[in-house]
């Protein structure tokens, strides 16, 4: 039953609708509130480059054009994917853990979902769609890392039990290791009042409970805002997350080092 | 099922300098068959000779065998011949002596766990300036984008392309732990030591596609740290750069999104 | 395999431990005894031996077959080391190979020819009643066995074992799982060998019988004198090191990790490594090779010590040159200590430094080439015996030319520039370990298993162990010379990816196939190993006709080793004395006149 929704759900992803956590992920107090929105921009675009996967066959093979940063993309109104909008506080009633897996494809050296949100414990299903090694690597701060291979085509990890991501943190990245360029990343909660920002900007948490809540939005390249609201029975609320500039805090610590160069070995040389 | 391949000897060399490495290769070989085979007759002789049998019984009598003091001499003086005639002038040619940066094409790799990142100047011939706050799906080596060296810099992953005949210096960093920068087809390797930025220089004399290897233990996905370096005719590395350079801020439309 | 059984007793009086009255755990686990520790440690360097040659056996497959499911084990391995399908996986792969170092390296072969024959054989050839120091001999085993089972153990702990090879350069050791037990465990073996060799240093300057002289002294106790030298002297850098990087894992140090690193990404320092900038690899590397390069002396000093006992009694005549090869191996240990970077010729060391260590690598290829000469020329003029031990014997020779011969190209930093890392780095050394130390360390089971047991080993499973050993040690490691020519990255997973990897893959299913062959080959020794301990041949206390003082002790010796004390009268090699009816004369026999 579950499974049935959550296919449904990834194919309205596919057309580029968003998704709600609580549309997929029952089993604890479910409200009739529904929180909807937008992600946009009004700073200046980010310059960007495409990928370069040239070096790997295997990589540039499955994309016909292309392929730019995820975290970088701005749609022509300014409107951003790829955000990630929770309830960050607020939220009183306790969730299963559902046993039915996220799923993380890799296809294309890319990760399909890049923004996912997942309940804590919940099992995570690895693909490797691409004919070459994936690794895997999480970079958490609070949960277990991981870094394994998927050497080849057709391979499958899931994660579960104390394998997986099992404290809720925002955001969890995942990367690869072979192809610097993938990365992924988890939003785990401990309820599933969640959502991706789709095309034009616009995601949608649904079956919430009425109630006082902090609504937060993360983005990998923009930061985090949050914003309290309150929403009662039946009711939609809708809210519109702006970056400005100003607005953002890249979650980078930063320090003035060169990449990868240090002294020059040798004075003498070049 | 099986793969075949059962090579014996030196891959193809397609660099000016590899030839010398190559002909200390040989004489090494010609010196240690020459060894092997001259013990091998004698200790062959004396297990056929010398074995234990009725009525024979060892001499113990210490033969003078002025044999072995030649042979130690002889490897001594060839062993000295080897290192001061043939190992010490590549070497010194190769580690020290590099050509002066106006006459070469200086790239810049960044090594990392696992991939080789190419930086090359760009049109200006200035690199740009780099900071780990900026590294980004489509710019892992950090380039500053406020950096006006920067804007016409070219950045590529695993993937080299240098022109024949020309010497070519590539300075080697990395990001994270200790790889080596292993190019047989050009009889190059480097370690890359993080911390460290070091330069070497070769000069391709022939053209083709060849890889480039990491020879030092990175991690678990060590072996997949394979890059290939393209050496092309002049005009082909220009027009290569020319396809590489950054130009406008690409368009994204909604087709481009995928979730 | 029991040491003290015979009930009478030598005259020495020797500490609280008296054989035959102490309980067994006393006499047989917790045991002072020189020859109960050298059996202790040669029968558990041969279970990690076999433990060792086993994790190779699968890494063999993943290489002969890349990305095919194991056969059998793949089902047993954790879901770290193999994949969903159970193939090998990248990260079990790493944790082989740098296991499979550790153990043959540290756990296995050292502890087999000094822990092992050095403990057991030493203290007989001088004619001591035991070791100097009976109980920091047993604390060195005790050390020895806790660092092996901290080694063992990491496979089964969070994180696994470790995997950065038995090198653990820094900064990939420092940031990688499993390596902190992998520290602990060498902190103990290194402490194990350090205890080991004071004792060795001062049991064979104080304990010598009298008339035993120093140029008296069989090359075995020479080669074990030297190589306890070398331990001494190099471990305690090693062991500082490996401090030094455990404490970068787990107290915030950083002495290997240098400023501006950005390692998955994540820019450093991070919550995980708070404290790294500053430190550098290369100085890991020079304090590795510090030791490790003493380190491959101390593989094969000793068994060219083994060797050379073997020659000489089944030679039945005198070492050519015994002096000349005391000389050269001093001269040896000496050098040793001056090589050492040569393995980092490809670090970006300046062309001086790099001209000192290739001048001193050629150097100390001389006094190699003095003791096989010498090995050799022995053989000139002999009446050969030509025993299981003695075959072991000889093919060490040329199997060690080659080892010490394909050394050369590696050596001198330009040739070195193409082979460095590869595959021909692997052929070398296993050239001179695997036939070269391996060889000499059955030829010494052979040789001194009369004395152990009482029994000989069987001849015809002597055989049937060696000729198969012989060619298959050829066929696994020939193939790696060639492949190494080739260019092909040592430690590469799936050679496959590369070129290089796909123009020898035929020499890798070669090499599998000898690796598998030659665990076959095995069977018939520990057939032999055990079998013979209970039904071998019973034989007299000097089986071999030779000369030197452990073959005057009765067979297996008691607590105290020799019935009454001996005395030395000669050189250790009087085979064949002429104008003498028996072909042997034993260094503790008085002349007549």
């Amino acid at each position: 039953m579950v499974n049935v929704k959550r296919v449904a759900v990834l194919c309205l992803a596919a057309v580029g609708v968003a998704v709600s956590g609580s549309d997929v992920l029952a089993g604890g107090p479910m409200g009739t509130a529904t929180i909807k929105g937008k992600a946009m921009l009004s700073a200046a675009k980010p310059s960007m480059r495409a990928i370069d996967m040239g070096a790997d066959k295997a990589c540039a093979a499955m994309h016909s054009k292309p392929q730019y940063p995820q975290g970088k993309m701005v749609f022509p109104d300014g409107s951003i994917p790829y955000a990630f909008i929770y309830l960050k506080d607020g939220v009183t009633g306790k969730y299963d853990t559902p046993s039915t897996p996220v799923e993380i494809d890799q296809q294309g050296c890319m990760y399909r979902p890049h923004v996912f949100g997942m309940i804590a414990g919940q099992p995570l299903l690895i693909k490797n769609n691409d004919d070459t090694a994936h690794n895997i690597h999480a970079l958490p701060k609070k949960n277990a890392q991981f870094n394994f291979s998927q050497p080849k085509k057709g391979l499958e990890n899931k994660l579960e039990g104390s394998k997986t991501f099992t404290r809720p943190e925002v955001m969890v990245k995942i990367k690869c290791d072979v192809h610097p360029w993938m990365s992924a990343y988890a939003g785990v909660l401990s309820h599933p009042f969640f959502a991706v920002s789709g095309k034009g900007g616009e995601w949608e948490i649904k079956n919430v409970p009425a109630g006082k809540y902090t609504l937060a939005i993360w983005h990998e390249e923009w930061g985090t805002m949050e914003v309290p609201i309150e929403v009662a029975d039946g009711a939609t609320v809708e809210h519109t997350f702006t970056y400005s500039k100003a607005a953002a805090q890249r979650d980078v610590n930063v320090r003035e080092v060169t990449v990868g160069s240090g002294p020059i070995a040798r004075a003498s040389n070049p | 099922m099986m793969a075949g391949g059962y090579s014996l000897w030196l891959p193809v060399d397609v660099s000016k300098h590899g030839f010398e490495i190559d002909r200390l290769i040989y004489a090494l070989h010609i010196l240690m068959a020459v060894l092997f085979v001259g013990w091998g007759i004698v200790f062959a002789y004396c297990l056929v000779r010398f074995r234990q049998r009725p009525g024979h019984r060892a001499d113990a009598v210490v033969i003078k065998a002025k044999a072995s003091k030649y042979a130690e001499i002889g490897v001594a003086v060839f062993e000295a011949v080897l290192l001061l005639a043939f190992a010490v002038p590549v070497l010194a040619r190769v580690k020290n002596q590099f050509p002066s940066e106006a006459e070469s094409e200086v790239v810049r790799v960044v090594a990392e766990q696992f991939a080789w990142n190419g930086h090359y100047a760009g049109a200006d011939g200035v690199f740009g300036r780099t900071d780990p706050k900026f590294i980004a799906p489509d710019n892992l080596i950090g380039l500053d984008p406020n950096d006006p060296h920067g804007t016409d810099d070219i950045i590529t992953v695993n993937e080299l392309h240098v022109p024949v005949n020309k010497p070519v210096i590539v300075r080697l960093s990395s990001k994270d732990v200790i790889h080596s920068f292993a190019v047989p087809a050009l009889r190059v390797k480097q370690d890359v030591i993080p911390g460290m930025t070091i330069p070497i220089w070769f000069e391709a004399a022939r053209l083709g596609e060849f890889d480039i290897q990491c020879a030092q233990l990175c991690g678990n996905n060590h072996f997949k740290m394979r890059g290939r370096i393209h050496i092309d005719t002049d005009a082909a590395f220009a027009e290569w750069k020319k396809s590489k350079a950054p130009g406008e801020a690409p368009k994204v439309s909604e087709e481009d999104f995928q979730l | 395999m029991s040491a003290a059984t015979h009930g009478s007793h030598a005259g020495h009086d020797h500490g609280a431990a008296h054989g035959h009255d102490l309980p067994f755990w006393r006499k047989y686990v917790f045991s002072v005894d020189h020859k109960v520790i050298g059996v202790q440690y040669t029968i558990t360097a041969l279970v990690f031996l076999l433990f060792g040659f086993s994790l190779m056996m699968i890494m063999r497959y993943q290489l002969a077959y890349p990305g095919r499911p194991l056969p059998i084990v793949g089902s047993w391995l954790g879901p770290g080391l193999v994949n969903a399908d159970r193939s090998l996986s990248p990260d079990g792969y790493n944790v082989f190979g740098a296991m499979h170092g550790t153990i043959m390296v540290f756990l296995a072969v050292v502890p087999l020819v000094v822990g092992g024959f050095g403990n057991y054989v030493v203290p007989l050839q001088i004619g001591a009643p035991d070791m100097a120091f009976p109980r920091l001999n047993a604390a060195s085993y005790w050390s020895y066995l806790s660092g092996g089972l901290v080694m063992f153990a990491s496979f089964f702990m969070k994180g696994g074992a470790a995997q950065s090879g038995w090198t653990s350069y820094a900064p990939l050791a420092v940031i990688s799982p499993g390596q902190t037990v992998w520290l602990l465990g060498m902190v103990l073996l290194i402490t194990s060998s350090l205890l080991g060799s004071v004792n060795f240093i001062v049991t064979i300057v104080q304990l010598r019988a009298p008339g035993l002289s120093f140029f008296r002294l069989p090359f075995f106790v020479w080669a074990q004198f030297v190589t306890a030298f070398l331990l001494l002297l190099a471990f305690p850098p090693l062991e500082a090191a490996a401090i030094l990087q455990l404490m970068d894992r787990i107290a915030g140090t950083s002495f290997f990790m240098p400023t501006g690193l950005v390692v998955s990404g994540q820019i450093l320092p991070t919550e995980a490594l708070p404290h790294t900038g500053g430190g550098s690899p290369l100085l890991w590397q020079h304090l590795f090779w510090f030791l490790a390069h003493p380190e491959v002396y101390v593989l094969i000093l000793p068994a060219m010590g083994i060797v050379a006992e073997v020659v000489a009694n089944n030679t039945r005549k005198p070492l050519w040159g015994y002096r000349s090869m005391v000389y050269a191996i001093i001269f040896l240990g000496f050098m040793s200590f001056i090589v050492w970077a040569h393995h980092m010729f490809m670090t970006g060391m300046g062309t001086k430094l790099s001209l000192f260590f290739a001048t001193t690598t050629m150097i100390i290829s001389i006094p190699s080439v003095v003791v096989l000469t010498a090995l050799i020329l022995s053989l000139w003029g002999a009446a050969m015996r030509f025993n299981s031990q003695f075959l072991f014997a000889l093919a060490f020779l040329p199997m060690f030319a080659i080892g010490g011969l394909t050394g050369l190209p590696l050596g001198l930093p330009a040739s070195d520039i193409h082979l460095h890392d590869t595959y021909y780095v692997i052929g070398h050394f296993h050239y001179v370990v695997a036939p070269g130390t391996i060889f000499a360390i059955f030829a010494g089971v052979y040789h001194w298993y009369p004395k152990v047991t009482g029994r000989k080993m069987s001849e015809l499973l002597g055989r049937v162990h060696f000729w198969p050993s012989l060619i298959c040690m050829n066929v696994i490691f020939l193939p790696m010379l060639f492949q190494g020519l080739q260019g092909l990255s040592r430690r590469t997973y799936d050679p496959l990816v590369y070129d290089a990897g796909q123009a020898v893959q035929g020499w890798h299913f070669v090499s599998s196939w000898g690796a598998w062959i030659l665990a076959i080959a095995q069977i018939p020794f520990i057939i032999n190993f055990f079998w013979s301990a209970v039904a071998g041949k019973k034989v007299s206390d000097n089986p071999w006709d030779a000369t030197t003082l452990e073959w005057a002790a009765p067979s297996p010796p008691p607590h105290g080793n020799f019935l009454k004390s001996v005395s030395v009268y000669r050189d250790p090699y009087v085979y064949s004395p002429p104008g003498r009816p028996s072909d042997f004369w034993p260094q503790n026999q008085p002349p007549e006149d």
